[in-house]
């Protein structure tokens, strides 16, 4: 067990989380501006495409940066089109940008590196693979742009104008368009602002794993999904929850030699504790009242 | 009646000529011909008998997974969670079918199996209707976590022993539980099962219409608050409702299982359960467009195999995407349009 209570450990269940983090917090701008969003999945896809894209096409790891976050960016406007101005269902809509961003990013990694499973390598901003684990982590500058976004999105939902109307139009947009808030655009710009910060939890992924491969979000973007509910739809708490869940898998890791637990048992753990959570404490984890509400 | 039916059929106009504007930019852009791959797209699937074959059987879960869709969105719900029953039941048939004794005849067999299949399906989706019905919580989180246990789950169960020593896969069924091929499309994977996804599709637009059950389930999909002040268990009702569905979907495994592959894996027929929504939201009510759009679905990715060589398959999954993209926003669309008519 002391192979739990080390530094490496440490770093190992945080860097597991920082995906976790940055998506969930992109969960939350949407759906507590009342925007229903399963398509966190495929926002993190096209954002590791576009960060590898944009790395090999410019060269610079910093451009590739921008452009991961403008195609996650670009993900969540066409959510933000199909159901603020189609009128679509925002579920509807987030299953068919998944499926978009699957077949689209196989689509693209065969015309841009003719693959059918992986780009080329790239150096990414992480230090080299070669250093330890905790100072590779707290020298990666994605790691504080992950942090820079958790505590933004606590502050500024909590503090700021934009935060609060976020909030109003989640919970009652008829009020909020009342005292002249713009519902449209308010829940726009919260898009925009998750597919950002989902499209972070892609960037850091492509850099971590230094390429892109077919389906690598490997379901990220759901057990993010699944840590905003679990928060009862709070940035705080989804912190925590994320956290939790890096630790599990860090620590699956730490002993699967030990055969302690099955790893099917870790990857389930998020989702029990959704529908336990769903079940039982659901007045705490109230979602806000016009979530999926034109 | 007419009107809206006009404005529907309108608007799944349009959202298929945007679709086949993008399929052929996306097609241009390859530096392919659109018409040349669209031929060769239909030569590799109606244009042989295996190839038509293959559609068939790929419809054949579509449909059903479409069916299991469509009966939740009746009552105004979205059924997510037929993947995770589709895979449940899928190990549930291949576990069981292979402990059958060798010499089991089909007349035990099929039933036998078809009722673990839905069995079993209903079960893996009770929990949703009842977190929905009992709790209030939303039927799409709780069908994706379902879903994303179910695979684990399958994963677990296979590796602790339901699969057969150093294979990734239950043991083979014994021949009295796999099912009769389609004898005028050799080599292909179409089976009977084909007849079970038909009658599943055209009993449930009968019962929907004609029973009081399928009257108080059109009533709650309608409006759930006026259908409980006129005394419909809008709960019960929600809870039976998904489990229905969920028993369709587990059905999938008479095709999959017992039809084509002989037992049970990993990721077998991943993915139908979301083509079957795609599929029942552009079907409506109807259930001929159910059938027609598996059909179509099918082809497609059956013609994706075919024009792999000259262009990414994966173009199908964005052509889908996009269907269901025009498909739910075409409605609006067709409304701006008719107001500038008007202007």
């Amino acid at each position: 067990m002391s192979r739990l209570f080390t530094l490496a450990f440490l770093a190992q269940a945080v860097r597991i989380a920082l995906p976790y983090l940055a998506a969930s917090m992109g969960g939350i701008w949407s759906e507590r501006a009342g925007v229903p969003n399963v398509a966190l999945e495929g926002t993190i896809l096209v954002a590791a495409l576009g960060a590898v894209a944009g790395t090999t096409l410019t060269g610079s790891a910093w451009l590739g940066l921008i452009v991961g976050l403008l195609a996650g960016v670009l993900l969540q406007i066409v959510h933000a089109l199909v159901v603020l101005i189609g009128r679509a269902n925002a579920i509807v809509s987030g299953l068919a940008l998944n499926l978009l961003a699957a077949g689209g990013t196989r689509f693209l990694l065969r015309a841009l590196y003719d693959s059918s499973s992986n780009s080329p390598a790239i150096p990414g901003l992480a230090p080299p693979a070669s250093t330890s684990l905790l100072r590779a982590t707290v020298l990666d500058p994605t790691t504080w742009m992950v942090a820079a976004v958790v505590v933004g999105t606590i502050v500024a939902l909590e503090r700021t104008r934009l935060g609060l109307r976020v909030r109003a139009v989640g919970e009652h947009p008829e009020a909020a368009a009342s005292v002249g808030v713009p519902v449209a655009r308010t829940r726009a710009v919260a898009l925009a602002i998750t597919g950002a910060t989902a499209g972070l939890a892609g960037v850091w992924l492509a850099f971590d794993q230094r390429q892109f491969s077919s389906g690598m979000s490997g379901g990220r973007g759901f057990i993010a999904l699944a840590t905003v509910v679990i928060a009862g739809w709070r940035p705080l708490p989804a912190v925590g929850f994320a956290l939790l869940f890096g630790v599990a898998e860090a620590a699956q890791i730490v002993l699967q030699d030990q055969n302690v637990v099955a790893h099917q048992v870790v990857q389930a753990l998020p989702y029990v504790l959704t529908l336990v959570v769903l079940a039982g404490w659901v007045r705490r984890a109230r979602p806000p009242a016009a979530l999926g509400r034109p | 009646m007419n009107a809206p039916r006009a404005a529907r059929t309108r608007a799944i106009l349009l959202a298929a000529l945007l679709s086949a504007i993008a399929f052929e930019l996306a097609v241009l852009a390859w530096g392919e011909s659109p018409g040349s791959i669209l031929a060769q797209l239909f030569a590799g699937t109606w244009g042989t008998r295996f190839g038509a074959g293959q559609v068939l059987f790929k419809a054949t879960s579509i449909a059903l997974a479409g069916a299991a869709a469509q009966i939740a969105l009746r009552a105004g719900l979205f059924q997510i969670g037929a993947e995770g029953a589709i895979a449940v039941s899928a190990l549930a048939v291949g576990a069981i079918g292979a402990r059958l004794p060798a010499s089991v005849s089909p007349i035990v067999a099929w039933p036998l199996l078809a009722l673990v299949a839905a069995s079993v399906g209903a079960l893996w989706t009770l929990p949703i209707g009842v977190l929905r019905a009992r709790f209030g919580a939303h039927e799409v989180i709780s069908g994706i976590m379902t879903n994303k246990i179910a695979g684990a789950l399958v994963g677990y169960l296979l590796a602790r022993g339901l699969a057969e020593r150093a294979s990734v896969h239950t043991a083979p069924l014994p021949p009295g539980a796999t099912l009769v091929r389609l004898g005028p499309f050799p080599g292909s994977a179409a089976n009977v099962a084909i007849f079970v996804a038909i009658a599943v599709v055209v009993a449930w637009a009968w019962i929907a219409r004609r029973t009081v059950f399928g009257r108080e389930v059109s009533a709650i999909g309608a409006s759930d608050t006026v259908s409980l002040a006129t005394g419909i268990a809008v709960g019960r009702r929600q809870i039976e409702i998904l489990a229905l569905s969920g028993a369709v979907a587990g059905l999938c495994a008479l095709n999959d299982v017992m039809g084509y592959k002989g037992y049970a894996e990993e990721g077998l027929s991943s993915g139908v359960g979301f083509t079957g929504l795609a599929a029942a939201l552009l079907a409506g009510r109807s259930s001929v467009g159910l059938l027609a759009t598996a059909l179509f679905f099918a082809t497609l990715s059956q013609g994706g195999l075919s024009i792999n060589a000259r262009i990414p398959m994966e173009i199908v999954d964005v052509v889908v995407a996009l269907v269901i993209l025009f498909v739910a926003v075409a409605p609006r669309i067709d409304e701006k349009l008719g107001e500038e008519d008007r202007a």
